[in-house]
Parts: C-alpha cells; structure tokens; sequence
C-alpha cells in the first residue's frame, strides 16, 4: 500500500470517528479541491485563459471549501459573498503587483530541477505565478470567513435584541481573534513551504541583498502577504453584509408590523 | 475633528508605504553588487523559438542603456543585452526605471543578473501590517508582534541549522515549536492564563501524534510512493528536512484550531460548572467538526499551490499526469494528509486536556 493512500485512509477513519458525517464532508471536500486543481491546471494546459480559469476555479474552491464546514444556510451564504467580494478584490491587488515584482517562474535555484525541461512554453509564468499567489490564499480567506459569519450569527442567536451598533461592536472583537490565529495559520503554513529554501540561502552565503531581493523570496514573501491581506479585509466585509442583511430584515419586519398596527 | 482622526493614520500609512520606495530606489551605494537603473530599452531582434511538444514562443533581444548607481562605476553608462521569451519562465523583459542587478563577465562585457524586488514587497508589507495595526487596535500590534516573533524564531533556528553543521534539523524544529506555541498562544492569552497552558498541552499532543502516525506509515508501507529525493532545494537529508517542514506547518493550524475549540469549552463550563462528561465531550467535537475541513484545506492550498507552475511545465514538456503529480505534487499532498490528521487528533487531544484539567481542579477542590 502507498504511503498516499493509507494516510488517506488513516485520515478518513478519524474524521468519521470525530466528524461523523461533517467528517465524511471534510474528507470528501480535500479530494473534490484536489480534482477541482487538477481540472484548472489541465484547462490552463490546454490553453485556456488562465486568469478566467483562476476566477471560476477559485470560485469553486471557495464554495467547496464553505461547504465543508456544514454550517447553516444563512452563514454559509454570508461566508460565500465575502469571500467572492475579496477573492476578486485580491485579483486587482495582485495583478499590479506580480506585473511590478516579475518574481514569476523559475531561478537559478531551481537549475537542477528544470534539467531536460524546455522552458519556452505557451503559457506565461507572470500569470501563473498569479495563479499560484491567489489559490494560495483563498482556503485561509474561506476558513476566517466561515468563522467570523458563524460566530456573529450565534452572538445574535444568544441576543436576538443587540442594537445594530451592539452586534458591530461585538463581531469586531470576536472578529479580530479569529483573524489573530488565522494569521498565524498562514504564516506557518509558509514557513514551512520556505524552510528549504531559507537553508539553501543559508547554505549558499547568499548576502541580505541578494536574499530580499531574489526572485523565489519576493513570491514566497508577497503570496504570503497575499493571504495575510485577505485574511484582515474578510472581517469588515463579513460584518458589512451581516449588518446590511440584518438592517433590511428589521425594515421588513418594522413594514409588516406596521401593517398589523394599521388594522 | 473625528472624522480627521479617523483619517489621519492611514494618510501616515500611505506615506510610509511610498517614502519607504522612495528609500529603496536610492539605497543603491549600500550594495556591494553593482546595481543601474534602465534609461532606454531598444528592441533589436525578434524571433520565434519552438520545440518538439508543440510549443511555440516569440523571442525578443533588448538593447538596454544602464546608469551605474553604485561601485567605483558609479555614474557611467553602460549597455547590456537581455533576451527573453514570451514564457517569461526564467527571463524576463526589463523597461526603463527598472533597477538591476549586474554583474561583469569581462571588463567590457556587463551582464544583467536580476532585478531588484524589494521595492514591490516592503511597501506591501509595511502596508499590510499597518492595516492590521490601524484596522484592529491593541489585538493588531499583538498580531504584528508574534508575526515578528516567529519569524525572528524562525530565522535563529535555521542558523542553528546552519552553523551545527546538519546537527539534526528535525530536533531543532521541534524544540522551534514548542518555544514558538508557547510565545504565540501566551502572548495573546497571558502567560499566567490556564486555558493558555490546556491550548498549549493540546498543540504538543495532537501534533506529536500527527508526526508519530506518519512515522508508522512510513515503516509499515516502506515509504511506498514516497519520494523525499523529489523536494526541492535540498542541501542536506532530505527527510528531517521534510518531517521539519511538515511539523511547522501543522503547528499553525493546529494553533488555531485549538484555541477556537478549547476558548468554547472553557466558556460554555463556566456558564455550566456541572456539565457531564458527555456533554464536555459532544460540545468540543461540534465546534471540532465545523473547523477541521476548513483548515485542512487551507494548508492543502497553501503546499499545492506553488507547484502549479511546475506542474504545468511538466504537461507541456509532454510528460503524463502520474508523473506529473509524482514529481511536483505527490509530496505536498503526503504534508496535506499528516497536516490534517494532526487537525482532526486536535479535538480528541483537547477534550482529554479539559477533562484532565477538570479533574485535577476539582480535586484540588474538595481537598480544600
């Protein structure tokens, strides 16, 4: 048995023993976002616009893994729109960004790697690099968005009757934990990924100067504020769409008892 | 008045942002390596460049007139030539205002190495961490503050790699995290605080016995499949190197799924002193189960990701997608899978700790 599959299987008997069928949800979703990456890559292989494929496939990326959180209908629709909102809104950021950094492909360190292979495809590395940046960030900008969007809906579950401005206070400070430990998700998810890479530096003598300003530091280094970016901007658009939905159901509400008044 | 004061910390962070380009674009004479900045860039050949997969690329050589900005040179004009492709893989076009590294194949003959990029990531950076600053008050400086932490935690353990001369890299990212969870978890909570101390324990166990699992397989399947040759930037053994990558990015993770599950836990006792023992148990699995796929799939993005560059230059070169994912991704998905293990032992982990802690308190309890 490969070590891939019996993991797998590891995995998936203990999300059912401790999930029951939220687990089975949770297993699924990773596999679903694995075929989801797999199509993307092959439509971008087969040259599709890469940049239409990133905005579907992230969109089905963010909704899968929303879903896999099983919440309720109205957290999970919160979390939907205020993660699409800054999923686009990263895009506009990031596009400048990579145009301005060219820290796309490949460098020198990865000679040994790239042996054999002929660089001169097709597809455009500044947009791929683009794809990269973006997918990178969006399971952590759909994690803090679920949570944010769950927890304010149980503040108010508990008191149905905080003031708008109460329920404003309330999710900024509940908000500003979740993104605190979000935060940290992300940074060490890329440490991690970096940890080879800053050694080699290390092991090479490379100066300060050639290490802030190489080409595989500056996209490690901006995917990572990337993520970090998306991960602050989700908690006033989680709240702005909560506040906004809870104003128009307390206008509806203040209509129909007007009209009980008028009888 | 207020509305000025609202105002006024973000009209400071913009300036920070672009005086801090500013500063970048004329720290020049603090490099040793010869830097210019590009004045005209003339295109002198174009050409078409293809191989035997299809692919088919526009080539272009550039003529670029430089202006040495640092060195003995400083001042002189130079010119180079640069030639790149429509891929861009691993060149790249440059235009004028652009600074660059160069260096000198001969004494007439310069060469461009490769650009200079802090200039796009500091103001992003500064930029970013003043968002969180200005946007969430005192739990943004201490975001900003263990951000700093572990990054410099970080920094000390790789040179204690580095000059141990492959002491075992594993141990000292073991020993990284237990310091790095214990700075994280108390700098937010206090150190004095006792569901820090419950949060702690439950990080250690769960990714201990993440790490511990994977070890087993491991053994029991003989690395079926498993291919740590395969990593990349390897200057040493590759495998400590990858169970030290896979344990720092559980860490995290588990992090933030622990303080979620246990904060809840403590909070709905103190409401409720005489919850049972089931009911400690279903309440942390519920709050377990919203969060475990969610994260698991963070960390999934975050090591796959990456590789699509490559995993696309692999298709185009015309190579099958088994060997495709085998060769860039199979080893991130090995790290996704121990990851998420670790995420899904974190809920079991932490109701042991509450109930442990509950025992002992109420023990302490009746003595009294």
């Amino acid at each position: 048995m490969s070590v891939t599959l019996m993991l797998s299987l590891i995995l998936l008997a203990l999300m059912i023993i401790i999930g029951g069928m939220k687990g089975i949800g949770a297993f699924v979703s990773l596999w679903i976002n694995f075929a989801i990456m797999v199509v993307m890559i092959m439509l971008i292989n087969f040259q599709f616009n890469a940049l239409a494929v990133l905005l579907v496939g992230g969109a089905f990326l963010l909704t899968v893994t929303i879903l896999s959180a099983g919440a309720d209908e109205r957290t999970t629709t919160i979390a939907l729109m205020a993660s699409f909102i800054v999923m686009f809104a990263l895009v506009i950021l990031i596009l400048p960004a990579e145009h301005l950094a060219m820290a796309q492909g490949f460098a020198e360190e990865n000679s040994e790697e790239l042996e054999g292979l002929s660089l001169g495809i097709n597809i455009n590395f500044v947009t791929l690099g683009i794809v990269a940046a973006l997918l990178a960030t969006l399971g952590a900008i759909a994690e803090a968005a679920i949570a944010i969007a769950a927890g304010i809906g149980e503040l108010l579950a508990d008191q149905p009757n905080m003031s708008l401005a109460g329920l404003a206070r309330s999710g900024q400070h509940l908000g500003q934990q979740i993104i605190g430990t979000a935060v940290n998700t992300v940074l060490f998810g890329f440490m991690a990924d970096f940890l080879s890479l800053a050694i080699w530096f290390g092991k090479l003598h490379y100066s300060l100067g050639e290490i802030v300003n190489a080409k595989l530091f500056t996209s490690s280094m901006l995917s990572l504020l990337y993520a970090i970016l998306g991960v602050i901007v989700i908690l006033p658009i989680t709240m702005a769409i909560f506040l906004w939905q809870q104003r128009r159901q307390l206008q509806t509400d203040m209509g129909t008892n007007h009209d009980y008044d008028g009888k | 008045m207020g509305k000025y004061k609202r105002i006024l910390p973000w009209v400071i962070l913009v300036f920070i942002s672009l005086l801090s380009v500013i500063v970048l674009r004329h720290n020049a004479t603090m490099y040793n390596t010869p830097i210019g900045e590009v004045t005209h860039v003339q295109t002198s050949k174009t050409g078409r460049s293809s191989d035997q997969f299809g692919n088919n690329v526009k080539t272009t050589t550039q003529r670029v007139t430089v202006k040495l900005l640092n060195t003995t040179h400083k001042g002189q004009v130079l010119t180079i030539v640069n030639t790149y492709d429509s891929a861009m893989a691993i060149n790249q076009p440059v235009k004028p205002h652009n600074q660059i590294f160069l260096s000198r194949a001969d004494d007439a003959t310069w060469q461009f190495k490769t650009l200079k990029r802090d200039t796009v990531w500091v103001p992003v950076m500064i930029f970013v961490l003043g968002i969180l600053i200005i946007s969430m008050g005192r739990a943004g400086r201490l975001t900003v503050l263990s951000l700093g932490i572990n990054i410099l935690l970080f920094i000390v353990t790789v040179t204690l790699d580095l000059v141990t001369d492959n002491g075992n890299i594993f141990w000292l990212f073991l020993i990284f995290s237990v310091i790095a969870a214990a700075l994280t978890l108390g700098l937010v909570m206090g150190f004095k605080n006792r569901q820090m101390w419950v949060i702690f324990l439950t990080v250690l166990t769960a990714t201990a016995l993440a790490l511990l699992i994977s070890e087993i397989v491991f053994t029991v399947t003989k690395q079926n499949g498993l291919h740590f040759e395969l990593m990349s930037y390897i200057t040493q053994l590759p495998k400590p190197l990858f169970m030290a990558m896979t344990l720092v990015g559980v860490l995290g993770a588990v992090m933030d799924e622990a303080t979620d599950m246990i904060a809840t836990l403590f909070s709905v006792q103190k409401e409720r002193p005489d919850m049972t023992i089931r009911e400690i148990i279903a309440t942390g699995r519920h709050v377990g189960q919203e969060i475990f796929g969610a994260l698991s799939n963070t960390l999934f993005l975050i090591f796959m990701a990456e590789q699509i560059p490559m995993a696309i230059l692999y298709l185009r070169n015309g190579n099958n997608w088994g060997f495709t994912y085998m060769m860039n991704m199979s080893l991130g998905m090995i790290q996704t899978l121990i990851s998420a293990i670790g995420i899904v032992l974190t809920v079991p982990a932490g109701i042991i700790w509450v109930l442990i802690v509950r025992k002992w308190q109420r023990r302490k309890e009746a003595l009294s």
